[in-house]
């Protein structure tokens, strides 16, 4: 009997309080702060320990799939890119070969594609290695060129590779004319990498942005092939000539691939009367 | 093993420098990168392991280079006899004497190019520009050899170490 009368004051008690304190702004006669200052510590211990392992779970241990896939992926992008730059370079090699072969075509004579192997181990001199020599019918003293123009002369050769000395060479030389006035000189290598265009006479008309063309005389570079643009002109008070430079159409630093010229096959005079 | 091991580092130094060093831009006044090793041998190796080495280096440069066939081997012959000389006298052995006469070497190797260059050619015309071609490629020497000696240093002692490891096997000592 005394404790259902217990248990029923008790329900009524906090049937009470609960009344009271459903009220919004009603104090907890200041219980709650009091626990909430003892627990908070410690629940923000937790929290933090919590998110600190989930944090690491999160950003170390699961990720180590992504890990695992990102590696993939880097390695996939890797063989992309090398598959690209094949590509690219592939592309950019068979733009030349076309613009050699068009030029080839258009030149009609007889010429060998050759590769640049090798360049001169001396500062000085200008010379480059091509990969074709006696075997593929290139010998001494033929001419090398490329679309843009002359690169040079072969000095050398063994049976599968060649030295080519080429225009910008002190010791290289090629008899030249202007293309629009016709006047003649001779083209000389100079250390600065830019031709010398001597032997100009000072009477004959040169201008800047001539174009320079090989004149056929010299009997190694056949006539009319691109030399280069005319960059200076020093008319000295004296002398007889006049002092001009010539900048190349070639590139001498990027030159990859060239063809060197065949010399025409020689005359049949048997048939003749 | 010695003289076959220098004359592969030769002939690597000389693909090196007919191939990369003319495409890097950087590079592009640096030394001849023979001129280390000629004086290494010239100090370091007994003449008859020198003399063919210089010889058959020369030789492998004159083909390569649009110089006088002869050129190099004559510089590198001269090198060579100057390097044994002053080994009588100076303590090469100390790296930064070393590094000063391999750069004196770079420097005496250029002015001989450039001499018979001027020779042939017009070099009276920009003679400047030769000039500084060869200053830059004596600055060149002077920050770099120390490097290549020590790299040559390493290479010799790892092979040292490697042929007392395999007579040691030999030997049934190890």
């Amino acid at each position: 009997m005394v404790v259902i009368v217990g248990v029923v004051v008790l329900i009524v008690v906090n049937i009470i309080i609960l009344t009271v304190n459903s009220e919004p702004g009603e104090s907890s006669f200041g219980l709650g702060g009091v626990a909430m200052t003892l627990a908070a510590p410690f629940q923000e211990g937790v929290i933090r320990t919590t998110r600190f392992v989930k944090n690491i779970w999160q950003h170390y241990f699961l990720l180590v799939s992504t890990s695992i896939e990102n590696d993939l992926l880097r390695q996939q992008l890797n063989l992309a890119r090398q598959q690209q730059t094949l590509y690219e370079e592939t592309y950019r090699s068979n733009a030349r070969l076309r613009e050699m072969l068009n030029f080839r075509e258009s030149w009609g004579g007889s010429m060998v594609a050759a590769e640049v192997v090798g360049k001169d181990p001396s500062p000085w001199y200008q010379t480059v290695i091509i990969n074709k020599g006696q075997h593929d019918g290139v010998a001494k003293g033929m001419p090398v060129v490329v679309p843009e123009g002359i690169v040079g002369v072969v000095i050398d050769t063994t049976g599968s590779y060649s030295k080519v000395l080429m225009i910008i060479d002190p010791n290289c030389a090629v008899d030249a004319q202007v293309q629009r006035t016709r006047a003649r000189g001779v083209i000389k290598g100079d250390p600065s990498a830019r031709c010398l265009f001597k032997y100009v006479l000072r009477k004959q008309e040169v201008r800047l942005g001539d174009t320079v063309v090989s004149s056929g005389i010299d009997g190694v570079f056949p006539k009319g092939l691109r030399i280069g643009r005319v960059s200076e002109i020093v008319k000295l008070s004296s002398g007889i000539f006049q002092e001009v430079s010539v900048t190349p159409f070639v590139n001498f630093e990027t030159i990859e691939e060239v063809l060197v010229i065949a010399p025409p096959p020689a005359p049949d005079f048997s048939e003749m009367p | 093993m010695i003289f076959c091991l220098y004359l592969f580092i030769c002939l690597s130094a000389i693909v090196v420098q007919t191939t990369l060093i003319p495409d890097i831009r950087l590079m592009g006044g640096c030394y001849d990168l023979l001129a280390p090793i000629v004086i290494h041998v010239g100090i370091f190796r007994p003449f008859r392991e020198g003399i063919p080495l210089i010889l058959i280096s020369g030789w492998i440069m004159d083909s390569l280079s649009g110089g006088p066939f002869g050129l190099y081997l004559t510089v590198y012959v001269w090198l060579y006899i100057l390097v044994r000389y002053l080994r009588q006298f100076l303590h090469v052995h100390n790296m930064i004497l070393l590094t000063l006469v391999a750069t004196a070497a770079v420097g005496l190797e250029g002015l001989i190019l450039m001499g018979i260059f001027a020779s042939r050619a017009e070099l009276g015309q920009t003679p400047g520009l030769a000039i500084n071609g060869l200053i830059i490629q004596i600055a060149w020497a002077f920050f770099t050899m120390p490097f290549i000696f020590l790299a040559l240093a390493r290479i010799l002692k790892k092979l040292d170490r490697w042929r007392m490891t395999v007579s040691a096997d030999k030997n049934g000592l190890g």
